[in-house]
């Protein structure tokens, strides 16, 4: 009932959107013109800053926009700072003009009233996006309402070595055989890490007699219950598992840097071609393949999101329509630069785009994410189980 | 003019702690308008207390702290006793810079790789060794006990002291106090520990008290070594404050409080064991034992400061070994297959970050260079002393809280000029770490040099650059170069407070470093390393160069 309301909504949104959008967008485009766009986004990855180096040249090229990566830590704490700017009533001219989020930095900005927005529709390529197949409209549940633009797909998979013998199919069940057989070179990353909780949910979504209480806030089912499968497993696996249990990766770069020192068989990714990415920049072998989990892979996407009190954001919409663009997408795409899986509905194409894409590549089968009040249980529950 | 010191002081630095220091204790009480929270309670406290596992992160904070600063400590004053002007001291004079200027991050990244069970060590040793071709399941960094990350944190704290002490020295008679108490009949060592390290400690009591709070309150290094389950209350801390619901923020808060109690609760039982030690020790000083040849602890503080400067060879070794590999695989002794295609491609982006640092890192160490100066010539005229605690304050509230506080006072009063907030973000850190460092030579200074030339009828003003000043040149320069150093590596201030406008090489090197990409990584250490550690050079090379040239003109 809800989500048919969203869709006539949105349909609404959208037709209302294309009748005066041309002239729109090119008053956009001349706004946009000179400006500086501040675009907040991880630093951790030089394949994700090379990518930002090509864009920014683009940018400037094609519309005369420079753009400027400012490459934090941890996005919270950019969206701690834009939090401290409207406490201080600092309503424009804000210091930043994009951020790269999503999941709980996003449920956070919406709910303070940190994002500038709906503004998705404006944008020209926003029509080539794939919201037939991929969850877009939501954002682990947390409904989008055009405050945030599908940037790339996130899927969780398993990075394993080829050369080790091969790894069947994965299932929660093969994982702790495997473990049994080879102690000490199974682990993940340790919650409230965000590959962590992933891993989590994913195991609990394979190992829940009935998952449907997992699509409902916690509250409204018995939570020891239904998770008690799960601790049963790790109960299981942690004795076998890296350091014995003892101590966890931090995240998945950590596990992909253990996994090159040989310490660990497995590294637990969110990027479906993180594997074909790695093995060709040398970071791992070049015998790595991804796999992800039999039941589907969790599924989730990344955004791109406007600060409300952006001084920028002609321009800043202006950035995100390009980098929405098929060949913006296409480069992200490809192994040889970031290996990011597009948003865009390669349906909607033309000939000559749909050429720019690997034919070879599909996602993995998905699995929706959970309601998001199951990541903060599970995390807590870890926390006084394991966490100590 | 010297009279403005006090003020100019208390504007720069006391307005942005109280600032940091509101943006503390009123979320800690459940204050924090921000998120929707307006009525004060204690929720936060009975969140924290009751949160799985604080008490173990809260006693691994006080052993990990406590125990990383004894250790620097103890080996720093065995190193001098033992080994003073022997060719040990020589080679670990010249290493002293750059070792100094080895970033704690690069230090921990490279001492995990070091000692992890598949780390070089290992490395070097297996197959041909051990048999091994899978790296063990040892838990070797990270363990429980946190014995790893006390460890890196001594080693990487030990060249500091010394480089402190070496620079106090400078301002006591050793080799005359060495020669008078060896015509009495004892050993060397004994000199130093019943004559000039009761002088010596003193000097560099401050300097120990800011590793102290380091050692307490240290995120970073933490991360790679630290034990995680759970980790320290600082990493703790750390997570609160990055997460994204805003409610963490009040136990963040509360936690950061705690560990701000914590390290000033520490400093006061060092300061406790000294004046017990003042009171009970003179026994000791005074005994007239003459002592042996004190080989076996004489070994240990060998061993102990070898073992010190190999590791930290090893460890930079093996940075720019990682910068240039494209592939080194486990057991491999070097890589597999090399590369410069890291540094070519690293190349063309970071020129403008190096320079920005540069920029930043001599405006700020030179300004609070002038400032200490100012401040400190100002203490010496009036013969009184400032509470050393306002002093340290910014170094012992965590810089997440404090910023968030600034950046409040900056938004709400209108302040956009981003590079002169960065300036003062950075001097908030560089100040305290040059006062620290500077305090106890200059305060030793023998006021009768000043009032000899006074005598002879010279200005205060040129008395004070022709005699004070050049007679104090080492300790100056040390404390510039460790300001230098302390400005390069400021992440926090030059992101939040310059608003992500002025990259510098340590606010790309952070960024990368959460890559776990460990040849990016290296890389951008390696060039945070280069950007300080010609300041060290300099306050090294310099007073020798000085000295030479007066010698010089005497005989030639």
């Amino acid at each position: 009932m809800n989500s048919h309301k969203l869709i006539v909504a949105l349909a609404a949104t959208l037709f209302l959107a294309v009748a005066p959008a041309a002239a729109d967008w090119r008053t956009t485009l001349d706004e946009a013109r000179n400006r500086t766009v501040y675009f907040n986004a991880w630093g951790g990855s030089s394949e994700v800053n090379q990518y930002l180096r090509w864009a920014s040249e683009e940018v400037m090229r094609r519309y005369d926009i420079v753009l400027k990566h400012v490459k934090v830590s941890d996005i919270a704490q950019t969206v701690s700072v834009i939090l401290a700017e409207k406490a201080g009533g600092r309503h424009d001219n804000g210091s930043v003009d994009m951020v790269w989020i999503n999941g709980e930095n996003f449920k956070a900005m919406k709910q303070a009233g940190l994002l500038y927005g709906p503004f998705t529709g404006k944008l020209p390529n926003y029509r080539l996006v794939n919201l037939r197949n991929l969850p877009l409209n939501e954002d682990f549940t947390i409904p989008v309402e055009g405050l945030e633009a599908p940037w790339g797909v996130g899927q969780l998979n398993i990075i394993y070595d080829r050369a080790k013998g091969p790894f069947p199919g994965v299932n929660s069940r093969v994982l702790l055989e495997y473990a049994q057989k080879h102690v000490g070179r199974i682990s993940y990353p340790k919650p409230p890490q965000f590959h962590g909780s992933s891993f989590l949910k994913q195991l609990l979504l394979e190992l829940a007699p009935d998952t449907s209480p997992l699509y409902r806030p916690v509250e409204k089912s018995d939570m020891v219950q239904v998770t008690r499968p799960l601790w049963r497993y790790l109960d299981r696996l942690h004795p076998v598992a890296w350091r014995k249990g003892r101590a966890f990766p931090t995240g998945s770069a950590h596990m992909k840097q253990l996994m090159d020192d040989g310490e660990l068989d497995i590294a637990i990714s969110f990027n479906p071609q993180d594997a074909a990415t790695a093995a060709r920049n040398g970071t791992l072998p070049p015998t790595v393949a991804a796999g992800a989990m039999e039941i589907g892979a969790l599924t989730n996407c990344h955004f791109l999101a406007i600060p409300f009190n952006s001084g920028n954001k002609a321009a800043a919409e202006v950035v995100i329509n390009f980098l929405l663009s098929p060949e913006a997408q296409a480069r992200k795409a490809d192994t040889r630069y970031w290996g990011d899986p597009t948003i865009l509905d390669l349906e909607r194409l033309t000939e000559r785009e749909r050429g720019l894409f690997d034919p070879d590549f599909h996602l993995f089968a998905g699995i929706a994410e959970p309601h998001p009040s199951w990541q903060t249980a599970l995390e807590k529950m870890w926390q006084e189980r394991y966490g100590h | 003019m010297l009279r403005l010191a006090p003020y100019l002081v208390t504007a720069l630095l006391g307005v942005p702690i109280l600032a940091g220091t509101a943006s503390l204790i009123l979320p800690a009480w459940n204050y924090f308008p921000a998120a929707g929270l307006k009525e004060f309670s204690a929720l936060p406290w009975q969140l924290l207390s009751g949160y799985p596992g604080i008490m173990t992160s809260f006693f691994l904070t006080l052993w990990t702290g406590l125990g990383a600063t004894l250790l620097s400590l103890t080996a720093t004053l065995g190193f001098i006793s033992f080994c003073w002007q022997s060719g040990w001291w020589r080679v670990a004079r010249k290493l002293l810079a750059p070792l100094l200027a080895v970033p704690h991050v690069a230090f921990a990244i490279g001492f995990a790789f070091l000692v992890a069970p598949s780390g070089w060590l290992l490395r070097l040793i297996s197959p041909a060794l051990t048999g091994w071709h899978h790296p063990p399941n040892w838990q070797t960094v990270q363990d429980p006990m946190g014995l790893a990350l006390m460890l890196a944190m001594s080693l990487k704290e030990i060249p500091f002291l010394l480089l402190m002490s070496m620079a106090a020295l400078s301002q006591i008679d050793v080799e005359r106090q060495v020669w008078l108490g060896r015509s009495f009949g004892y050993s060397p060592h004994r000199v130093w520990y019943k004559l000039l390290l009761p002088q010596l400690y003193p000097s560099i009591r401050l300097p120990v008290f800011a590793v102290l709070a380091y050692s307490l309150c240290v995120v970073d290094m933490a991360l790679i070594l630290g034990p995680n389950r759970p980790a320290t209350l600082a990493v703790q801390v750390y997570h609160w404050f990055n997460d994204p619901d805003f409610h963490w923020k009040t136990i963040a808060a509360a936690g950061a409080l705690t560990l701000l109690l914590t390290t000033l609760a520490c400093i006061g039982l060092l300061v406790f064991i000294e004046a017990t030690w003042r009171k009970l020790g003179r026994f000791f000083l005074v005994n007239g034992r003459r002592g042996g040849k004190g080989r076996v602890p004489g070994a240990i503080t060998r061993i102990h400061i070898g073992l010190t400067l190999v590791t930290s060879c090893m460890v930079a070794a093996g940075l720019i070994v990682w910068s240039l590999a494209r592939r080194w695989p486990f057991p491999a002794n070097v890589p597999t297959r090399w590369s410069l295609s890291n540094w070519i491609r690293e190349a063309a982006f970071f020129g403008d970050p190096l320079r920005t640092s540069l920029v930043i890192a001599t405006v700020v160490s030179i300004g609070a260079l002038a400032l200490v100066l100012f401040s400190m010539e100002y203490q010496a005229s009036n013969d009184r002393r400032w509470p050393l605690l306002a002093i340290c304050l910014p170094l012992l509230l965590p810089q997440l809280s404090m910023l968030f506080g600034v950046r409040l006072l900056a938004i709400r009063t209108g302040l956009q000029a981003q590079f002169p907030l960065v300036l003062w973000g950075h001097l908030l850190y560089v100040f305290p770490y040059v006062y620290l460092c500077l305090a106890g030579s200059y305060f030793a200074f023998d006021p009768r040099y000043m009032h000899t030339a006074l005598a002879l009828g010279r200005s205060r003003v040129y008395v004070y650059f022709r005699v004070k000043l050049p007679l104090l040149i080492k300790p100056v320069l040390f404390s510039w170069a460790v300001g230098f150093g302390v400005s390069i590596l400021q992440f926090l201030p030059t992101l939040i407070l310059g608003q992500g406008r002025y990259p510098t090489v340590t606010t790309e090197a952070v960024a990368i470093a959460t890559g776990g990409n460990r040849r990016m990584a290296a890389i951008y250490a390696l060039l945070q390393l280069l950007s300080s550690v010609f300041a060290y050079g300099i306050a090294l090379g310099w007073p020798r160069w000085l000295a030479h040239r007066l010698k010089c003109g005497e005989s030639c």
